[in-house]
């Protein structure tokens, strides 16, 4: 059998299935023997008639891993479809995956230098052949029996026409998704260094970093905060490293092949020593006894819709009057008008069609999109095609967030399985519960991180007393715009926003329920500063504060004040300063997820 | 002729090396031995560098304007082409990667390498046929997509014969080839709507003829992508001619209404999308209204039990209430 292509098509009866290796939203993953030959494979099986996936999607993945060959990426024999299934052979890896060898525990700082480095390698492979992952973690990189490091699924990775193309869809496993890619900027190779980076910490640590977090919370806080960093008891190389890999700024992020000249691989060891961690988790799986049996395989009988041949048994076409040539004359103009009939009496019939269409564009449109810009850039590369570039990346950004939403209700659903990686959906037409279901997990995020919603403040109280209307002037003047403005804030690390972040919530419901409290609280606060000559002098002096840092303003002097997620409400209170908003890049003044959770509640209210 | 070939100090011009590549890639006519193939994959190397830059440096506009220039006039992308099969894993791909970014080249609003390829139509019949050869039908379709972006590439290929080989190649046994070879024949009848809605309108018997057997395929594959596609075609609106004509039929009636039943949820699915517009038609045939009252008891019975479990998709189970309470209606065509 050689890799990749195959003389002669494969077929089932070549093979026999062994235990199950794995399953997941993709299908099942069996160890399978050929008989033919003896070789060992894995073989992946996709029930197409059930997977979220479009087949031309499915089609997109084995492109993808057809057009590699290399010691570094998982080997691809062939697929076929049986009833219903696709199988794809592939190279089978006994070592299993690093998620799996992480059980025993944390991998040491050797072992974690010979897999980055081998995954560099294969990173570089990739990158050179024009081919971006995108979800690179511990659960898909593989390891040989002898220690082979080798990058595998391809479910979400994409292909760029050129090295000069961009990529913008939203897709990956949140942890270890790269701020641009969540921002969905025009991206490229370096969001897979990111991963890897990611990666080095899990592997390092047992979990990606934030994994204490929501998934969906993630999604806030990677392009928000600071870029996390390896902590503890780890080489300073080890932490140059993965601080190189989680430059926020993609532009400033080190290659893949110039990363392996990184001094953390100067002694690295050889992928052989990492047949310790195999043994390891032999070890640890016989002491834990683990008395769960293999998985065998067991042919399933598809328990496809019957329900039609129960209650009808055929339909009777015995009537055969003549039938009428299939042609189109002139004179058969009339016609027309009955197909606007038929519109104007179902315009839903077309809507379909339509949807479709416009998906089928907005393909093309990204084509031709990744085409002109990387001819805008070699022979043009006038300021004006750049912008073009952006103004379209935008344009579609939007759409491809509502597909991503939409395949991620899935992942919301089980919570446990935080390692589901999100896809673009094909078509919007499916599940539109499961639209629901994301989207409120999704509010819920947003909410939990900093909007002052209805449904999260609880009602304000009508304020009637002297205490009470106080309060509530002194949120509305002095209060407010802070909060506003504190949570704006980036440039934190993830802890502090979230400190931050619950603090505003509890101080808004506080406005909201209890006025007088928030009157009493403040006066005593004031009046305990007052009693305290140092903090009244640095607190009602204003020489004096400048010196005095905002607390989580950490970047240089100027105020790093992101303009608010509520514009509306802020500008009343807080008068942004304009040389600071310019400061920002777009992307940051009105995050897609947001737009579309505006145009998502616009839908359903005009569905009502 | 060795001497030629051997490392010079000199840096060859791009006409030099578009003509060595093609010379090395005829030279592997006679026999894949390893220097030819050594020396096919030295020439591409230096190509590819020319084209792409090497990471560092962009490419000149001007060594890719001679480059192209030569390469039109020594017939190199068909000689690549042509020897596909004859090269190795990695210089399918760069190779082709070359072809694509030729193909890409683009000044003002022209392609000149479009209207080359507009010129010499061999160079597309031998795309088309990469399907044939499993090793090579990935490569070739990708590139072929890329051609038929470009409406005139397009045409040649849907007012000749080749169209209709597609109607094989969806249907082979390799997943990958007739699924790539799907993408194809779907942008070829979708992309370029007033081209497509000329050949079908031009073709209308033969190419339902050939559609009906994909419809009904062996394969399941097969089968739920053409059964989509079909949707897609017939709603456009660009095409309501082609959908006149087909809800007229009885025997497309009956097909679709056979696979009503399939016993794949998702080609019940896409074909109700076709059903319905049969039985929508406010003018309908009368042999289509024989099939539908011949069968009304039947169809009340079997459709408030279709697909059942869709209860949240609203549009689909408005489109069913319509679909019965029309069916219940139906009056006999005198």
């Amino acid at each position: 059998m050689s890799a990749p292509s195959t003389s002669r098509p494969l077929s089932a009866d070549q093979f026999m299935l062994l235990e199950q290796l794995g399953s997941g939203s993709f299908g099942v993953v069996y160890r399978a023997i050929n008989k033919e030959t003896g070789d060992i494979v894995a073989i992946k099986q996709i029930d197409l008639e059930s997977s979220e996936d479009d087949i031309a999607e499915i089609q997109m993945e084995i492109a993808l891993l057809s057009g590699c060959d290399s010691d570094h990426v998982t080997k691809y024999y062939g697929c076929f479809v049986k009833r219903y299934k696709l199988w794809i052979i592939m190279e089978y890896l006994a070592g299993g995956s690093c998620l799996d060898l992480l059980k025993p525990g944390p991998f040491n700082e050797r072992q974690i230098a010979i897999i980055c480095k081998e995954l560099l390698e294969g990173l570089t492979y990739l990158h050179s052949n024009g081919k971006i992952h995108r979800d690179i973690k511990a659960a898909n990189v593989l390891l040989s029996s002898d220690g082979d490091v080798k990058l595998a699924d391809f479910g979400v990775a994409a292909q760029l026409s050129n090295n000069k193309s961009r990529r913008n869809t939203f897709v990956g496993t949140p942890f270890w998704m790269a701020p641009e890619v969540i921002r969905q900027e025009a991206y490229d190779f370096k969001a897979d260094i990111w991963s890897l980076g990611i990666t080095a910490i899990e592997l390092a640590m047992g979990e990606p970093p934030l994994s204490q977090y929501h998934p969906m919370k993630v999604l806030f806080l990677i392009p928000k905060a600071l870029p996390p960093a390896l902590e503890g008891n780890f080489s300073k190389e080890f932490k140059d490293f993965v601080a190189h890999c989680l430059i926020k700024d993609h532009r400033r992020r080190p290659s893949a092949k110039q990363l392996l000249k990184h001094k953390f691989f100067r002694n690295v060891g050889n992928p052989i020593e990492l047949r310790t961690l195999i043994n390891r988790k032999e070890d640890w799986s016989i002491r834990r006894v683990d008395r769960s049996k293999p998985k065998l395989y067991e042919e399933t009988i598809a328990t496809m819709a019957s329900m039609a041949d129960s209650t009808v048994d055929g339909w009777s076409f015995t009537v055969d009057a003549p039938s009428k040539s299939v042609q189109v004359t002139e004179t058969e103009v009339a016609d027309e008008i009955s197909v606007e009939q038929i519109v104007q009496q179902n315009p839903s019939l077309y809507r379909r069609g339509r949807a479709q269409t416009y998906a089928s564009y907005q393909r093309g449109a990204t084509a031709a999109a990744s085409i002109s810009s990387q001819l805008g850039n070699s022979s043009i590369g006038s300021s004006n095609s750049d912008e073009e570039r952006r103004r379209t990346v935008r344009a579609k950004s939007l759409h491809d967030t509502r597909r991503s939403v939409i395949s991620s209700s899935s992942f919301l659903r089980n919570d446990s399985d935080r390692q589901r990686t999100l896809k673009p959906r094909p078509q919007l037409q499916e599940a539109p519960n499961a639209t629901n279901v994301s989207m409120s997990e999704l509010a819920s995020a947003l909410r939990d991180r900093d909007q002052p919603d209805e449904e999260n403040i609880p009602p304000s109280v009508p304020a009637t007393s002297e205490e009470q209307k106080f309060g509530r002037q002194i949120y509305s003047v002095a209060v407010k715009g802070v909060l506003d403005q504190v949570d704006g804030k980036t440039d934190a690390s993830s802890a502090e926003l979230e400190a931050v972040s619950k603090f505003t919530n509890a101080w808004r419901a506080l406005d909201a329920t209890c006025p007088e409290a928030e009157f009493w609280i403040l006066k005593s606060i004031i009046s305990k500063i007052e009693e305290c000559d140092q903090l009244r002098s640095v607190l009602f002096n204003p020489s004096v504060t400048k010196s005095v840092r905002e607390p989580i303003s950490k970047s240089n002097g100027e105020r790093s004040i992101a303009s608010s997620r509520r514009p509306s409400t802020a500008s009343s209170v807080y008068i942004q300063n304009e040389s600071v908003n310019q400061q920002l890049p777009p992307s940051q003044q009105k995050s897609p997820i947001e737009q579309l959770l505006y145009a998502r509640w616009l839908e359903g209210l005009r569905s009502r | 002729m060795a001497f030629l070939f051997s490392r010079s100090s000199r840096q060859k011009s791009p006409q030099e090396l578009v003509r060595s590549l093609r010379d090395s890639l005829k030279k592997l006519d006679l026999g894949q031995d390893k220097k030819t193939l050594d020396e096919v994959t030295r020439f591409v190397n230096q190509i590819k560098v020319l084209v792409h830059g090497d990471g560092n440096t962009d490419p000149s506009p001007d060594s890719i304007a001679l480059l192209a220039q030569e390469a039109y006039s020594s017939d190199l992308l068909y000689s690549i082409i042509a020897r596909q099969t004859l090269l190795d894993f990695e210089q399918r791909k760069d190779t082709m990667s070359i072809f694509n970014a030729l193909l890409q080249r683009q000044i003002g609003s022209r392609f000149p390498t479009v209207q080359y390829l507009s010129t010499r139509e061999p160079i597309l019949v031998l795309l088309v046929k990469g399907y044939e050869y499993p090793e090579v039908a990935q490569n070739s379709g990708q590139i072929l997509r890329e051609c038929i972006k470009h409406e005139q590439l397009a045409k040649i290929i849907l007012s000749g014969d080749l169209i209709w080989s597609f109607f094989e190649y969806v249907q082979l046994p390799a997943f990958e080839t007739a699924s790539d070879a799907f993408s194809t024949l779907r942008d070829l009848l979708t992309r370029h709507k007033s081209l497509a809605l000329d050949f079908l309108t031009d073709n209308i018997d033969k190419f339902f003829v050939e559609y009906n057997r994909l419809l009904q395929s062996s394969n399941y594959v097969t089968k739920r992508q053409s059964i989509k596609l079909l949707g897609e075609i017939l709603l456009d609106r660009t095409n309501y001619v082609i959908m006149t004509a087909y809800i007229d039929s009885p025997e497309h009636l009956k097909l679709i209404m056979n696979l009503l039943r399939d016993k794949s949820k998702n080609i019940q699915y896409e074909s109700f999308h076709v059903f319905k517009v049969f039985v929508a038609n406010p003018n309908k045939s009368k042999p289509v209204v024989d099939i539908l009252l011949k069968n009304r008891e039947k169809l009340l019975v079997f459709l408030p039990e279709f697909q059942s479990d869709r209860t949240n998709d609203d549009q689909f189970n408005d489109e069913k209430q319509f679909l019965i309470r029309q069916i219940a209606d139906l009056k006999p065509v005198q």
